[in-house]
């Protein structure tokens, strides 16, 4: 083979093979340092009801009012937590709660819901001003407070990341009386 | 010497295996021809997902946040949800010969017509010269409420009220000042005693219609209501409901015709509330700790009590004031303990007459026990997947429907166990995020339920381009994907399968369980 054919050929391959890996230069890429946690947000433009202010009556054959709050997380690989609250200030237990799944993206499948029947017991049933509230949180949370999740610097040493959480209310003015 | 490198260099570019098409995994799929019948091509190979798939999509307008639900026919990859350029109710509110320009506050309530059991409201308040108004408004049948914040002019009314895909016309005329009647009375504690704080009365029909507007009555008990003048033909209801503060009863009194506003109103609450009190034991006799007390029923004066939540503390010990009964038995005392609690809902009667406070111990029964395991795709079992059973319907009218349901994880064995009160409940199975979400509805009995095993089936990313009438793709769409079914009692229900939001060009991808 004259050394003119030798140099096509290698530029030939060199022009149709180049998916095959090659030895690379051994320069270690040193790891970041880990991201701090970023805050979970309500999508407000999404609630279902969509009005703040809600009017509903209290009849036991009243359709069940159900509260929706799609969510978001920039750190897509966080687990939510969400709260419901039914006047928080009068009874500051939650009447739910439940865990959003991470999806793989900021904006996840699974809203928050919550859904209250007239058929049953429960504070929404007494006629007059409530408040219902969701609480979304990246954090595990004590009370209402979450908590902040300790992480591996890169010196083994260890931080405290802030987790966060983010409410929204609704206000709800329950009437006394059947639904037409 | 070059020529042995030049061919060792090919030999070894050789093995990197770059001259032939690389083999496409089994069940891969580039088009639905790859596939063998009757599966088609999604993103994440061959599959079969459900053909009677129905979608709710939820987007944001500025007239509001709205859904349209749909069919999705035959399910396949990158399926076209087309979405109606507006989806509003265009309401006229007229009285008399021209626009009614005042405030109002607009109520619609209603629901889902292809998707049973979902329940949709809308509220907006506002005023508009041309008394035109665009609510955005969800596909399904409503009721539309006008009520206007003058007192002196009757709320406006229109029941069944078909919405569909884009734009819906609808006229509310409101009474015009000729057909107004105004309605005086007085309503009172008891003879000459009005209630320590004025109570709210309104006018209804018999089906709950509105027929007036919302008043306050004065400190002496005395009230102005606007009605049709043909508002109490077929006759109509009083409701009086208690202002804010001191126990008072909720009451409603027939109205036959105008001349009872010439009696007073007698709501005959005048008695003292008296005190409920007592302990709350657990079936293993501990008390039961942070269970919700509710008092409800007819009081003395025939009017309706409801009274709590109060809360039982560490010994199971609560204190509630509630109206004394209307007769023996006409009151319940709930209790509702914790989730997860062992204790089970209790609905008795209280015996609650005047005079004489209540003490007494409650026995909670079991709460049953409602057990399941988990199955992956391959027959294994899988710890940590997420259960969660919320509750949906009676199992039967006797059974009261508990508040909440339970959550909690599978075990090692893949099996789980929660504690539920006597109900039908969703229960929602989450194994990982590479499987499909897994939703029925399920029964538990008084005894506890045990289910068959859950298989998680494998899932296919249903992938779905939200458009706009005019081909604009919507982003920030939530497509939730249902599929009916019914209930034991033969109810139609529609159960969500999977949920997905659009990306900024529209496509929602959903993982949905295979058939």
């Amino acid at each position: 083979m004259s050394p003119g054919r030798a140099r096509g050929l290698l530029l030939a391959a060199a022009v149709t093979l180049p998916a095959c890996l090659l030895p690379q230069e051994d320069h270690i890429i040193q790891p970041l340092p880990p991201e701090m946690n970023q805050p979970p947000r309500i999508l407000e433009d999404k609630l279902l009801p969509s009005s703040r202010f809600v009017t509903v009556n209290n009849g036991a054959d009243c359709p069940n009012l159900s509260f929706l709050a799609p969510v978001a997380d920039p750190d897509v690989t966080d687990t939510l937590i969400y709260n419901f609250y039914v006047d928080p200030n009068l009874f500051p237990n939650f009447v739910k709660q439940a865990i959003i799944a991470n999806n793989g993206l900021e904006i996840r499948s699974d809203p928050a819901t919550y859904e209250v029947s007239f058929a049953t017991p429960g504070p929404l049933q007494q006629p007059g001003g409530h408040v219902v509230e969701v609480l979304v949180s990246d954090g595990a949370l004590v009370g209402r407070t979450p908590l902040p999740r300790t992480v591996t610097l890169l010196d083994g040493g260890t931080a405290q990341d802030p987790t966060y959480a983010v409410t929204y209310a609704w206000t709800v003015t329950v009437v006394a009386g059947p639904c037409p | 010497m070059r020529l042995r490198g030049l061919w060792t260099t090919l030999a070894l570019l050789a093995g990197c295996d770059l001259f032939g098409e690389p083999a496409q995994p089994p069940g891969s799929c580039s088009r639905d021809s790859d596939c063998p019948a009757p599966q088609r091509c999604y993103v994440d190979g061959c599959g079969t997902l459900p053909s009677d798939l129905l979608a709710e999509v939820i987007t944001s307008e500025l007239t509001g946040v709205t859904s349209v639900d749909l069919a999705l026919g035959s399910p396949r990859a990158n399926l076209p949800i087309v979405l109606p350029d507006a989806q509003l109710l265009q309401l006229n509110v007229r009285r008399g010969a021209g626009a009614y320009p005042a405030s109002v506050q607009i109520l619609a309530t209603g629901a889902s017509t292809l998707l049973p059991g979902v329940n949709r409201t809308t509220q907006t308040a506002g005023a508009s010269v041309s008394g035109v108004f665009q609510v955005g408004l969800s596909t399904g049948r409503f009721t539309v409420l006008v009520s206007p914040l003058d007192p002196t002019v009757p709320p406006g009314i229109q029941t069944g009220v078909g919405v569909d895909a884009g734009v819906t016309p609808l006229t509310i005329a409101l009474l015009p000042p000729a057909l107004v009647q105004t309605l005086s009375g007085v309503v009172l504690a008891g003879p000459g005693q009005p209630e320590p704080v004025p109570p709210q009365v309104q006018l209804l029909a018999p089906d709950g219609r509105p027929l007036s507007a919302l008043a306050t009555a004065d400190p002496a008990g005395a009230f102005q209501l606007s009605a049709g003048m043909d508002a109490l033909d077929g006759g109509a209801v009083l409701q009086v409901t208690p202002g804010p503060g001191p126990l008072a009863a909720v009451a409603g009194f027939p109205v036959p015709d105008a001349t009872r506003f010439a009696q007073p109103f007698l709501v005959g609450d005048t008695a003292g509330p008296i005190g409920v009190s007592g302990t709350v034991l657990g079936p293993d006799g501990n008390p039961v700790e942070g269970a919700s007390i509710f008092v409800q029923g007819t009081v003395v004066g025939g009017g309706s009590g409801n009274v709590g939540p109060v809360f039982t503390a560490r010994d199971g010990s609560f204190s509630i004031e509630t109206l004394p009964q209307g007769s023996n038995g006409s009151l319940l005392l709930w209790i509702i303990p914790p989730p997860g609690s062992i204790a089970g809902l209790v609905r008795t009667a209280l015996d609650a007459p005047a005079g004489a406070p209540v003490n007494g111990t409650w026995n909670c029964p079991s709460r049953p026990l409602l057990r399941g395991s988990v199955l992956l795709p391959d027959g294994g079992t899988l710890a940590g997947a997420g259960i969660r059973a919320d509750p949906v319907a009676t199992i039967d009218p006797a059974t009261p429907l508990p508040p909440a349901g339970a959550s909690g994880q599978t075990g090692q064995p893949g099996s789980f166990a929660l504690l539920l009160d006597p109900a039908i409940y969703q229960l929602e199975v989450q194994a990982s995020v590479d499987l499909p979400v897994v939703r029925s509805y399920v029964r538990v009995d008084p005894a506890g339920t045990q289910l068959d095993p859950i298989a998680i089936p494998t899932g296919r990313s249903l992938t779905a381009v939200v458009l706009r009438d005019a081909g604009t793709p919507v982003p920030e769409a939530l497509v939730r994907v249902y599929r009916n079914v019914v209930l034991d009692d033969g109810a139609p229900r529609a159960l969500v399968l999977g949920e997905g939001v659009s990306d900024t060009t529209g496509v929602a991808t959903i993982l949905l369980p295979q058939q």
